[in-house]
């Protein structure tokens, strides 16, 4: 009860918030900033589904939000945006037929095409039965490969799924390379993506709780012991398959809209890789940890671009050279943290001891052009992102949340797997000879 | 009928014969020890039986049913749970997840039913929680409070064997295969775990087949005893007199010399 | 149940298909000769050994460490990128060719003692100068051609890819095989963007000018084929390499210690093998066969930049794959096949040539599905 009320007021204060938001003046960059959290959260979920409670590395989402991204785009756009001029590359039939205002006319619905938002509602179910029907045939290879194979499968899906639309066969459908323009950008508003991530949050967390994900996260243990105990592996994984790839074509969906339109180069596998970071970074498994690490890994991209302004060279170089020298102490606390021996290994030294160096050759020639020069680096944020990657494999695995979830027991409630002093007495008896003789006889407590 | 009947069973890895030829009919409600040297193939039996792997040649029955050729998932619908001889928990979830996921092919229920949690699915999760914790109650109150809430892997290891075997029962089988359920036990633990196997059959009504190493064990036990060597029976019948075997003492021992 | 397919078998059914497909186009094809077919054979041959080339250091890493190195691409393009600086930049002035070999020379000796066993003072001394002296040399008196520079650039390749391995993978052993996985993505896109950053987004011309690029023919019938010198000498070079590696992996000492590493680690540590030092061998010898792929690569194609490593390292794994992951003459010939496919998709099937990339990864697919060994590598399943 408590807990109901207290998500139901973060609700309603969320809520407010945003309304605020949108009332603000100039507060443009923020709203689009949380849209874009809020679409890339869902896929983001969507993706935690396979990678961290099913336990199978897929690296083919970006070709699910594809599929989603392109049909939205197709069923959406607007008559004077479907013109041969506008749409060089598309076949006349699918000029005329990928339209759903055509399609809820031949049904009779005429009225719903009224509606930009029940059109949305519409292509987006569409977009997500696409890409889970895809989803569904990725799904299959996992049936019989496993590990690091099944994950190269995986990304030869999305990878083939990127470059079709470029073949001239496929671009009767996609453009091609020209991409689709003018999509209506009703679906990509703060309100819409809220909504839509609140159904995600909705829906996974109750998946996750429930037989069914229980059953997901005992493949992911010991696929071996689930099929034992009577998983049956083939619907289950598929069955994962299938619902991530749908979110994940209603993210791609959210996306096209946003931007307003979708070409080849909107959904490469990049995509999958920002995702990767976002789940590893907030823990593989944690519905929370992918909102939480999307969120941060998107503040990066985001409001990071200041690291790819121009400045001097001689700014960078105190920047590599002080990380070189952070990154020595970093290692030195880790292994003191560790209580590794020697604290201070040789090839630590190394860092130090080109950081320092690097520092005080730039000292030295700061006059120089050289030093003097404007630089820029492009770049800097996926680099970034991939170091962030990395260090978390090799230092915190599970990531900011492991496998938990955000609760409101969590915060304030009981914790169930501690003994409490009482169970603590009764156990040590239960388990010590010394208290009681009969322990170990088999029928203690029970009988 | 029996309960569970293998009929002339072979399975080769390789130029291995794993088993071979293997006859063997267990009753309901009866506990059947299967011993034998290492390598002997009792494993393989384990795993023929419950689908891991399919038999080159014969046919196994499990209440007249044909079961060979069925996928592990649908040969422990059908009654048959088993445990493993090195443990396979699902170390990161707790022991009440543990003991519910065997009960989820009994669901009966869509996923829409789970997402939407609807009154017939909240009622399942109830007897399926209720089912687990009955379960436990087996090897008495050690899982069943706060360790309820503690995921397997910090559990000792006995606690751990408890865990796997609450699992296999509460897959709704009738037929438990054991793999070793002594293995890293101290004799304090073993003289519990003979009492629980032997409970199994009297108050829970399970038939036990079990591969175990540890004779006093097999000896208190087992109303039958099947002795495996080089993947075929050499010999079956009540434990004293198997052990007086000359076959068995030569398996286990080898051929006296001159 | 799973139909067996024997290896020779699927050998014989691959390469019947292919001289099937070859024949019955070329007579529907009017205009398809034997001089395009010769023509097309010679460029096939060059693609494919590019590819073997590549191949042989994604096989050896997953052979020895069961790690699918995403990043062995974007060491191709540093191979690439190190020779085209080494021939454009060179001579340099005296100071900073001093520079840069210490600084090179150094890392490499660095890495390299480990891995030769270089642990008493003389013996390094032994290698060190005449290597420190060789850089210099190279470095600072006259501007380096192809040869040089392919020499100078499989140093710094193999010490970059031995880096790699120093901070990105070793702090992973042991470690999940995906997380070794995710690691290596993300090592792929750290160099990827780490040499647009570094060496400029923008492609740039590599034309050495060299016997190997002058244009060359000869007359089938009324028709001419064009080559040039790389045509004929990639593949000469990758056999020769090939052999090498064979001769070093079969004969040698620390040959051996690989594959004894390949087969179990951890029974391999305790027999006194130090698998730490064989693992950074085995990314030093696989990053030196691609910078040599990268170098011959630039010059058959004439330009590089910073993407150059992404499809060549993927179809490179795919060949890996179709040869049998773990095995060297896999390799070689699933790098051969890729590219003869490559070559003669697009030319028997024009219709089809905007699918040769979707082509590798459907290959790639199945394969992976239906015979996960490949053509001829060792059956990988994992036992119950």
């Amino acid at each position: 009860m408590r807990d109901r009320i207290l998500t139901l007021a973060t609700l309603i204060l969320a809520t407010l918030a945003i309304y605020g938001l949108t009332q603000m003046e100039g507060s443009g960059s923020l709203v689009s900033a949380l849209t874009l959290v809020f679409i890339w959260s869902i896929a983001a979920i969507s993706l935690n589904l396979i990678n961290g409670q099913l336990g199978i590395l897929s690296l083919g989402h970006h070709g699910f939000m594809m599929i989603g991204g392109y049909l939205t785009a197709l069923l959406m756009l607007p008559e004077k945006e479907r013109s041969p001029f506008r749409t060089r590359l598309l076949s006349d039939w699918a000029r005329e037929n990928l339209d759903l205002n055509r399609w809820l006319e031949a049904l009779g619905l005429g009225f719903l095409a009224q509606s930009t938002d029940a059109k949305f509602v519409i292509a987006l179910i569409l977009a997500g039965l696409a890409a889970a029907l895809v989803g569904l045939i990725v799904g299959i290879p996992s049936l019989r490969l496993k590990g690091d194979y099944l994950a190269i499968v995986t990304f030869g899906f999305g990878e083939i799924i990127r470059l079709l639309p470029n073949a001239p066969e496929v671009a009767r459908f996609t453009n091609g390379p020209l991409g689709i323009k003018g999509v209506p950008g009703d679906a990509g508003t703060l309100w819409w993506t809220f909504a839509v991530f609140l159904i995600t949050l909705w829906f996974f967390s109750r998946l996750k709780f429930s037989s069914y994900g229980r059953a997901f996260e005992g493949i992911r243990e010991d696929e071996i012991a689930a099929e034992a105990m009577g998983v049956n592996l083939a619907y289950h994984k598929v069955l994962a398959f299938s619902i991530s790839a749908f979110f994940a074509g209603v993210a791609g969906g959210l996306y096209a809209s946003y931007l307003q339109s979708v070409d080849t180069q909107t959904f490469n596998f990049f995509v999958t890789f920002f995702l990767l970071v976002a789940i590893s970074l907030g823990g593989l498994g944690s519905i929370t940890g992918a909102v939480l690490g999307t969120a941060i890994v998107l503040l990066v991209r985001i409001y990071g671009g200041f690291l790819e302004e121009p400045r001097p060279a001689y700014v960078a170089l105190f920047a590599i050279s002080g990380l070189m020298i952070l990154a020595f102490a970093f290692s030195v606390y880790i292994r003191r943290a560790r209580h590794l021996r020697p604290v201070i290994e040789p090839k630590h030294l190394i860092f130090l001891g080109t950081g320092v160096g690097l520092m005080l050759l730039t000292l030295a020639f700061f006059s120089t052009p050289f030093v003097q020069q404007e630089v820029q680096f492009f770049g800097m944020r996926k680099i970034l992102l991939a170091v962030l990657l990395i260090l978390i494999m090799i230092y915190r695995r599970e990531g900011i949340m492991g496998r938990s979830e955000f609760s409101w027991k969590l915060l304030f409630g009981p914790r169930e797997d501690i003994p409490t002093e009482e169970q603590r007495k009764q156990d040590a008896w239960l388990t010590n000879p010394e208290l009681n003789p009969d322990a170990g006889k088999g029928n203690n407590g029970a009988s | 009928m029996a309960l569970l009947e293998l009929r002339n069973v072979y399975k080769a890895f390789g130029g291995l014969q794993a088993i071979n030829g293997v006859n063997l009919k267990v009753e309901e409600g009866e506990i059947v020890s299967i011993i034998g040297p290492n390598g002997a193939g009792k494993s393989t039996l384990f795993n023929l039986i419950t689908g891991v792997y399919r038999p080159d040649r014969g046919e196994i029955y499990f209440q007249g049913r044909r079961i060979d050729g069925l996928r592990p998932d649908q040969v422990c619908r059908l009654g048959i749970a088993r445990t493993f001889q090195n443990l396979r928990l699902f170390n990161n979830l707790t022991v009440l997840e543990n003991v519910l996921i065997p009960q989820h092919h009994r669901l009966g229920l869509h996923w829409i039913h789970a997402v939407l949690r609807t009154p017939a699915y909240r009622r399942r999760e109830e007897e399926m929680r209720a089912t687990a914790l009955e379960k436990l109650a087996f090897f008495g109150p050690r899982l069943m409070t706060f360790r309820l809430h503690q995921p397997v892997r910090v559990l000792s290891y006995a606690n751990r064997r408890r865990t796997e075997m609450a699992r296999a029962m509460a897959t709704g089988a009738k037929l438990l295969l054991l793999d070793e359920p002594s293995a890293g036990m101290n004799p304090r633990e073993t003289q519990e775990i003979t009492q629980i196997i032997r409970r199994f059959r009297d108050e829970g009504g399970y038939t036990v087949v079990l591969v175990e190493h540890k004779m006093n064990l097999v000896g208190e036990i087992s109303d039958r005893v099947v002795v495996l060597d080089y993947g075929e029976k050499i010999a079956e019948g009540d434990y004293r007199e198997v052990i007086q075997n000359p076959r068995v003492i030569e398996a286990y021992l080898g051929r006296k010399e001159g | 149940m799973r139909v067996p397919i024997t290896t020779r078998g699927t050998l014989f059914v691959v390469l019947a298909v292919f001289f099937l497909l070859v024949g019955w186009r070329i007579q529907a094809l009017p205009d398809y000769t034997l001089a395009r077919v010769v023509q097309d054979f010679l460029n096939a041959l060059t693609l494919g050994s590019l590819y073997a080339l590549i191949a042989l250091g994604y096989t050896m890493v997953y052979g020895i460490i069961r790690l699918i190195n995403f990043a062995h691409g974007e060491i191709f393009m540093l191979g690439a990128y190190f020779a085209f600086f080494a021939m454009v930049l060179t001579p340099l002035p005296l100071a900073l060719a001093l520079l840069t070999t210490l600084l090179l020379g150094g890392t490499a000796l660095l890495v390299t003692r480990s891995l030769f066993n270089l642990e008493s003072p003389k013996k390094t001394a032994g290698l060190a100068f005449p290597l420190l002296v060789g850089i210099f040399v190279l470095l600072g008196f006259r501007q380096l051609g192809w040869i040089e520079a392919l020499f100078l650039s499989m140093i710094a390749t193999a010490v970059s890819g031995v880096l790699l391995e120093l901070v990105a993978y070793r702090p992973l052993r042991g470690a999940p095989r995906e997380s070794m996985l995710i690691t290596a993505i993300a090592a792929s896109f750290f160099l990827q963007n780490m040499g647009q950053l570094v060496f400029g987004p923008y492609v740039k011309g590599f034309n050495p000018e060299t016997v190997l690029n002058r244009p060359l023919s000869f007359r089938i019938g009324p028709e001419e084929v064009y080559f040039t010198g790389v045509l004929l000498v990639v593949p000469l070079i990758t056999g020769l390499l090939l052999l090498l590696l064979n001769f070093f992996v079969t004969r040698t000492r620390l040959g051996k210690a690989m594959r004894a590493t390949a087969q179990d680690a951890e029974v391999a540590q305790m027999m006194g093998v130090n698998v730490h030092q064989v693992i950074a061998l085995t990314f030093f010898i696989g990053s030196t066969l691609a910078a040599a792929a990268g170098v011959m690569y630039a010059i058959r194609f004439g330009q590089i930049h910073p993407l150059m490593g992404l499809l060549p390292g993927i179809k490179a794994f795919a060949a890996a794959v179709i040869g049998g992951i773990g095995s060297l003459p896999g390799a070689v010939l699933g790098g051969l096949l890729l590219g003869f496919i490559e070559i003669y998709v697009v030319s028997l099937f024009p219709t089809l040539s905007a699918y040769k990339d979707v082509f590798a990864f459907v290959l790639l697919i199945l394969i992976l599905l239906f015979r996960p060994s490949g053509l001829i590598g060792e059956d990988l399943t994992e036992k119950v």
